[in-house]
């Protein structure tokens, strides 16, 4: 048996936390910072053109099924052109990978284990995903099978236990500068999950039920987008524009502000669980597409033979790309999006076009 | 005494693949295996004892400059 096959509903569930992923924690302040108290109507505006964009994803995939995308790229650029949008994407996702770590890593870093050197918890992590990747992608769906549950559960715990704190007039004035600081933050919002998808079309090929796979990458991104997009808006309505544009880590605020009778309180932590594993499937999701590309782009018997120099190789480029929180701050919002314009619209444009070009001369 | 972490790390990680790959018999593996692994030791070795290493973001930061200014003039 492969051990990389899964079912569509562990499909779903890992397009969804993939969605989730980091972008729970920077996805409302980076929006807030653009448009204010109006951030939620930019969510929701990103949130709908990233549904076409994976309406444009699956539509690529299903035209080549039982391929990834390494593959059919060659066969239908040429072995050239297509080589080199291979390497593109195996290195895209490579930093997208390093990012995760250090995204954990200075989330863990200042909030929870202050005193931890932060190549521990950085390599700790890396180990156990690089474990799940080595077993396969069957093994990461099946345990993604099982935590969706409680993070599901979390999240509505989170988003119900919130409801008292809700103040209304956070929302007003709405529009007040206009609507191009929606469109602004809408694109940034674009970025951060919706144009890194394509990462599923190395993913699809594996699922056991290729004829609905149309519906189940567009409700996992629809469902995924839909806790982002409700997490912003409590943000929001929480804590107030102000506050989560200045805070780093606003969702996990949202956490601290949880107060029920002065008797439930700072369940903050049971909050983090949620996204410390929603960007551990992330993390395990990127380095499976890495290390599954490379093998297949340098023609390798196996797979594993790339998997643990790699955690040597992400744990230091984990420190170097992110050198100071500000750093990364100011990529994320302004160069992360332009930067994922390549990978998330130009490549599938590009195969879906001339892939319907020369569909007859492609035998498939 | 970190730089014997890192060089006993990699010498672990060459300890467990290596005897598997030369079993297997794939040649292309052992090479990008040993390459990888060459390439890890060197960049962890170098960031560790304070070599200043371009951040390969810049880079990223500087190609895509024009488009982002662009279009965030443009939205």
């Amino acid at each position: 048996m492969d051990p990389n096959k899964i079912t569509h509903h562990q499909f779903i569930i890992l397009v969804m936390l993939f969605t989730i992923g980091s972008n729970i924690l920077d996805a409302p302040f980076v929006i807030t910072n653009v448009a204010n108290q109006s951030g939620w109507l930019a969510g929701i505006l990103g949130w709908g053109v990233g549904i076409l964009l994976v309406w444009l994803y699956s539509t690529v995939a299903q035209q080549f099924p039982k391929q990834t995308f390494i593959e059919y790229s060659q066969a239908v650029l040429g072995k050239a052109l297509g080589n080199a949008l291979n390497l593109f994407y195996v290195i895209y996702y490579f930093f997208l990978s390093s990012v995760m770590v250090g995204l954990i890593i200075s989330f863990l870093n200042l909030q929870i284990l202050p005193r931890t050197p932060m190549e521990v918890i950085g390599i700790s992590f890396l180990l156990i995903a690089i474990t799940g990747v080595h077993y396969g992608l069957g093994v990461i769906g099946r345990s993604a099978e099982i935590f969706f549950p409680w993070i599901s559960t979390f999240l509505c715990l989170m988003f119900i236990l919130l409801l008292p704190q809700i103040n209304l007039s956070h929302l007003t004035p709405i529009l007040d500068g206009g609507v191009r600081p929606i469109f602004r933050a809408a694109f940034t919002f674009l970025g951060l999950p919706f144009l890194e998808l394509p990462i599923f079309l190395m993913i699809i090929p594996y699922v056991d039920n290729q004829k609905h796979i149309k519906k189940c990458f567009l409700l996992g991104t629809l469902l995924g987008g839909l806790v982002l997009v409700s997490t912003i808006f409590l943000c929001i309505l929480v804590l107030g524009a102000q506050l989560t544009s200045l805070n780093q880590y606003p969702s996990y605020q949202l956490g601290k502000e949880i107060s029920i009778g002065n008797f439930i309180q700072r369940i903050e932590v049971m909050v983090a669980i949620i996204w410390i594993l929603t960007i551990f499937y992330k993390l395990s999701i990127c380095l499976f597409v890495t290390s599954h590309g490379l093998s297949k782009l340098l023609h390798l018997k196996e797979q594993r033979s790339v998997l643990l120099p790699l955690i040597l190789i992400i744990s230091v480029i984990t420190r170097i790309i992110s050198p100071n929180q500000s750093f990364y701050d100011q990529f994320i919002r302004y160069y992360w999006a332009p930067a994922s314009l390549p990978i998330g619209l130009g490549i599938p444009l590009l195969l879906l076009i001339v892939g319907r070009l020369r569909k007859k001369s492609i035998a498939l | 005494m970190i730089n014997c972490i890192i060089v006993i790390s990699a010498s672990l990680i060459g300890y467990i693949e290596i005897p598997h790959l030369i079993k297997v018999k794939a040649k292309m593996d052992l090479i990008v295996f040993s390459l990888l692994l060459l390439f890890g030791l060197i960049l962890n070795l170098l960031y560790y004892n304070g070599v200043h290493i371009p951040n390969p973001l810049d880079f990223i930061k500087f190609l895509t400059k024009p488009l982002s200014e662009w279009l965030y003039r443009l939205l």
